[in-house]
């Protein structure tokens, strides 16, 4: 895709909720079988530290409401002015149908809100953004993005290098008409590197049966199913750092900022090392590319960068006016970025579930 | 400095959790990429820029594009994890 600009066109509200139950990674020794060296070694090389994950029964959507449901409480947003409701995840509530239109309804959206589901991980939520950003510029009043993963749905509760990563959280955006600086995305894909991170049975492709749903001992050590999701740590790896900085770079370009324009890059929270590698190639200062998310709250898959600024810059979103890079990356192999502007946005700190909305 | 010190001794630090004995006894064939997984990697890679810093007195940055791929990675042997640092060390001193 060439390079895509929009005007008058912004993020005003961003809410983020996480699963209420709080784990240190000393707490899961048993469940994973680690010992005191391989928690040393987990904190010291991913900083590791705790993960916030939902109680059984909880979906994503679940999630999402919660947050949405925050910004129609404390903010002026009218629900009837909202006319389109997308929804990241790779954690539906049914096969089908999409979980979006039932969130529609849960949230009292007008029926006139067209609503549906984008199946995508890491890079979900800057898809998201600029699809909701094309249908604002389309003449949409106000569109409600939704992103997030509930990765009980899709990580082996036995896999010892995935399930340790992960956390559970539901954020929502509202993305509107109003004066604005111009915002500028690229979107990329190369489906050759599929087989990277992939759940690689249970669809039409390879079905389900009795076999591939039995966790099994694998050769990097981890117990999973053919139905649960399978990481290439090494190829993912070189992935993120082959990809992000020439993708922050073009867009830099393209919009014709300098680094010392961007207050903060805020991006997929892999792990710290590959981001501390990637703002060391883009040159820029470490305190502007927050690194924690993934050690306090666990990988938040398409949430990962609502997720950032409602966890660690919740409280400079709300009161000042700042320019931002973006980038997300991941499952497809999928990754895409995006330089956007913020002015005083309604973005409280991240919230824990506290209701059944179901 | 001695770089194959420097990667030895970071090899013996890492291999005091991995236990792994084929790390015990390492030769310039001894191929380090298939032993280490990505975490073990990472590891190495923290352990290695450590070592240069603690040397060099400036951070030297030991990851690149082709860190963890299989074919043109640098940690296939201490001898190419010898070359490979050198390139590096050179390359970020001009």
């Amino acid at each position: 895709m060439s390079h895509i600009s929009f005007s008058n066109i912004a993020i005003t509200a961003m809410v983020t909720t996480v699963g209420n139950q709080v784990i240190a990674l000393e707490d899961e020794k048993e469940r994973f079988g680690f010992d005191d060296e391989t928690i040393a070694r987990l904190q010291k090389t991913i900083g590791l530290k705790t993960r916030y994950i939902a109680e059984e029964g909880v979906c994503t959507s679940d999630l999402c409401v919660q947050s949405a449901q925050n910004i129609f409480d404390h903010t002026p947003i009218n629900k009837e002015e909202i006319e389109a409701l997308i929804f990241v995840t790779q954690s539906a509530d049914y096969k089908a149908p999409s979980t979006a239109i039932i969130m529609q309804n849960r949230l009292g959206l007008p029926k006139s809100c067209a609503a549906f589901d984008i199946n995508l991980g890491c890079s979900g939520f800057i898809y998201g953004l600029f699809t909701a950003f094309s249908y604002v510029n389309s003449g949409m009043k106000k569109v409600l993005l939704c992103v997030g993963d509930v990765n009980r749905h899709f990580s082996g509760e036995k896999d010892k290098i995935l399930t340790p990563l992960m956390g559970d959280a539901g954020s929502a955006i509202i993305i509107e008409q109003t004066s604005a600086p111009q915002s500028f995305f690229a979107l990329y894909s190369d489906g050759s590197g599929y087989q990277h991170l992939i759940i690689p049975k249970g669809g039409l492709r390879n079905p389900s049966s009795e076999q591939t749903c039995i966790p099994t001992l694998r050769e990097d050590g981890s117990i999973r199913s053919d139905e649960d999701l399978f990481m290439d740590g090494k190829e993912v790896f070189n992935f993120a750092i082959k990809t992000v900085p020439p993708l922050i770079k073009e867009l830099l370009e393209y919009a014709e900022y300098e680094n010392d324009a961007i207050d903060y890059f805020v991006l997929h929270q892999a792990n710290p090392y590959i981001l501390k590698t990637i703002a060391s190639r883009l040159k820029v200062s470490p305190e502007k590319v927050p690194l924690e998310t993934g050690q306090i709250y666990g990988n938040q898959n398409s949430a990962s960068i609502p997720g950032t600024i409602n966890g660690f810059l919740s409280e400079r979103f709300q009161t000042s006016n700042l320019a931002i890079a973006i980038a997300g990356f991941g499952i497809g192999l999928s990754w895409g970025g995006a330089v956007l502007h913020t002015h005083a946005i309604y973005a409280p700190k991240t919230l824990l579930f506290t209701k059944d909305e179901r | 400095m001695n770089l194959r010190n420097i990667i030895l001794n970071a090899l013996k630090t890492i291999n005091e959790d991995l236990h792994c004995e084929a790390l015990e006894h390492i030769t310039e064939q001894t191929p380090l990429f298939e032993i280490l997984d990505s975490l073990g990697t990472l590891d190495l890679i923290l352990e290695l820029e450590s070592s240069l810093q603690n040397e060099l007195g400036r951070y030297i940055a030991v990851a690149n594009e082709q860190s963890m791929n299989a074919k043109e990675t640098p940690f296939k042997t201490i001898v190419t994890l010898e070359a490979y640092l050198e390139e590096r060390i050179k390359h970020e001193s001009h």
